[in-house]
């Protein structure tokens, strides 16, 4: 076990934080957790904006009886239970599933949206548990491994594996620099958009789309769990910083990448520290720290500003 | 080069025939399975300030959002300039305020550039020039001094104010407008007279959803009176008497209300 009081726990992860003591591999994997956790944030702006981010809980949550299921078909022809392609196919049909089945039911039935989300998360997750137990009485190996897409580990993530996810939120914030101004007119005032000729409807499958590979892409580092955590917050710690949409996105991708990188080099220096989590404390702080100090809506620029006024009309 | 030869489609028109800009023919809407709008049939003027007035649920922001496209028809049809209603830049629009998520970030000025979004087209950036042409529209209702405010920080008649530059910034002949009047201050409610007015120098077509009866006849050319049926549609003068109004606020609010005498 590694003490977390130690001082040599903490001259360590200095070390690799900082690159200067990370193996080659450490170092790729971190940078990789890194350019997820910025596509993340960049992405997670506009799931807030247009309100989506309930919708990402449930499809993350979703992906559990997907991947289970990759699991028991690469089983069933033969191959090794833990391929990524499976797991990744899976979780993404699932994922699928599950955003098609809230539209169904909120369009189809009149119940409210929430209690649409609700249902399908608690379903597909129960689904998913009910799959790993009978998993786990399988003669197969690799089961163990699983636990990681529940809440997220970097230890022994193989070096492609890091960079095939590096180069997949690459590609996501390209489509977001090439789309943002659609994106910001649809969360804004969507009416407006379509009579004004934008497709709505297009656009909110971007978003939707967008959501889903980033869930996918983050499962193996956040695990499903907690994805959603880094959707969310990094964004809604950047609005303390700014009023300016293009700005949140640049924060929020910073700060969703300092987080992924700080989770993924504390799980390098204590392998069984639960990655995912990890990150999300370290997102959680950050967030804190900007509700606390955020130049834009922060407590104390806003007690200061308002102590100011105070003074002036106080002053003779 | 030769601009190629104009489309018999076209030509096939009859010539000088004045296509009414917006045409409404037997539209009813359904909200619910209940009637919003039932059978409305209208001619837009060709041009000018158009007052639609009646009470609270008389269908009146239905009928625009039907126009634009934003609600479907149960039955009946739109033409607008002669062709069927789509979706597109023909029409500037202007939502309801409290439609607007106020805490959104965005300043004045990103709100009016969407406007232009149209021109300058899927996936290209938004240019300096972008920007200046939305700082001109905001000048053009004194709002050029908070063109970087945050719209929350504005006051609800400055955010009103942001909304028409917005539709300034569409450069469409036809604008709607979803109660711009209500709760605006008095410098405004002029700013917006001026800018609509300047509109009908131009020949622009400006149909706004009205509240406040005391100032139809101040402001608007001609006025529709609308309480889920047409009610009365035509010059301020000879169409806003007391019995039309009286009619269109008196009605019985049951789902089948009384036959009334065709008015015109």
């Amino acid at each position: 076990m590694t003490n977390w009081l130690s001082a040599a726990f903490w001259t360590d992860l200095a070390a690799v934080l900082l690159l200067r003591d990370a193996g080659y591999n450490t170092m790729v994997v971190m940078l990789g957790a890194a350019a997820l956790g910025g596509a993340a944030g960049a992405v997670g702006v506009f799931a807030m904006l247009r309100r989506r981010a309930l919708v990402a809980d449930a499809v993350a949550h979703a992906t559990l009886p997907g991947v289970a299921l990759g699991f028991l078909c690469a089983v069933a022809l033969g191959l090794p239970g833990r391929s990524l392609p499976f797991l990744l196919g899976g979780a993404t049909l699932a994922a699928l599933a599950a955003a098609l089945g809230i539209l169904a039911i909120r369009n189809r039935t009149r119940l409210p949206e929430d209690t649409a989300i609700a249902s399908v998360l608690a379903s597909s997750f129960a689904l998913g548990v009910v799959l790993l137990s009978i998993i786990q009485t399988l003669r197969t190996g690799g089961q163990a491994g699983l636990d990681a897409y529940l809440l997220g580990a970097t230890a022994g993530m193989l070096r492609h594996e890091a960079i095939t996810l590096g180069v997949f939120s690459l590609v996501i914030a390209g489509m977001i620099a090439l789309l943002f101004k659609e994106l910001v007119l649809v969360a804004f005032d969507s009416e407006f958009a379509r009579a004004h000729g934008f497709a709505v409807r297009t656009l909110d499958l971007i978003i939707l789309g967008l959501v889903l590979a980033v869930v996918v892409i983050g499962l193996r580092i956040v695990g499903l769990v907690l994805i959603v955590a880094l959707l969310v917050i990094p964004p809604a710690a950047a609005r303390f910083w700014t009023h300016h949409a293009s700005v949140i996105v640049f924060i929020a991708a910073l700060l969703g990448a300092v987080s992924a990188y700080t989770g993924a080099a504390v799980s390098a220096v204590h392998p069984q520290t639960p990655t995912g989590a990890v990150i999300v404390l370290v997102a959680f702080a950050l967030l804190l720290i900007s509700v606390a100090f955020g130049s834009a809506r922060g407590l104390l620029p806003r007690a200061i500003g308002r102590a100011r006024l105070r003074a002036q009309g106080s002053a003779p | 080069m030769l601009a190629p030869a104009p489309s018999s489609k076209i030509r096939a028109e009859p010539a000088g025939a004045m296509t009414p800009p917006i045409a409404v023919r037997d539209l009813t809407v359904l909200y619910d399975g209940r009637p919003a709008l039932e059978e409305v049939s209208w001619d837009a003027p060709p041009e000018g300030l158009v007052a639609i007035v009646g009470p609270n649920g008389a269908g009146k922001s239905t009928l625009l959002k039907t126009i634009l496209g934003l609600v479907p028809q149960a039955h009946g049809t739109i033409t607008i300039d002669g062709k069927p209603a789509g979706r597109g830049e023909r029409i500037a629009y202007v939502p309801q305020r409290s439609s607007v998520d106020w805490d959104f970030p965005a300043t004045a000025l990103d709100v009016v550039t969407m406007g232009l979004y149209r021109r300058i087209g899927w996936l290209r950036p938004i240019r300096r020039a972008d920007h200046e042409e939305a700082r001109r529209h905001l000048d053009a209702v004194g709002m050029a001094d908070l063109a970087d405010r945050q719209i929350g920080a504005l006051s609800g008649g400055q955010q009103q104010r942001v909304f028409v530059a917005r539709a300034l910034a569409q450069n469409a002949r036809i604008y709607l407008l979803d109660e711009p009047f209500a709760g605006v201050d008095a410098t405004t409610s002029r700013i917006m007279t001026d800018v609509f007015r300047g509109l009908r120098e131009n020949g622009s077509l400006v149909v706004v959803v009205h509240h406040d009866l005391g100032s139809v006849a101040s402001i608007f050319d001609y006025v529709m009176l609308l309480n889920r049926r047409l009610i009365a549609a035509g010059p301020t003068a000879t169409t806003f008497t007391p019995a039309n109004v009286a009619t269109a606020y008196g009605m019985p609010q049951e789902p089948h209300p009384l036959p009334l005498a065709p008015v015109c």
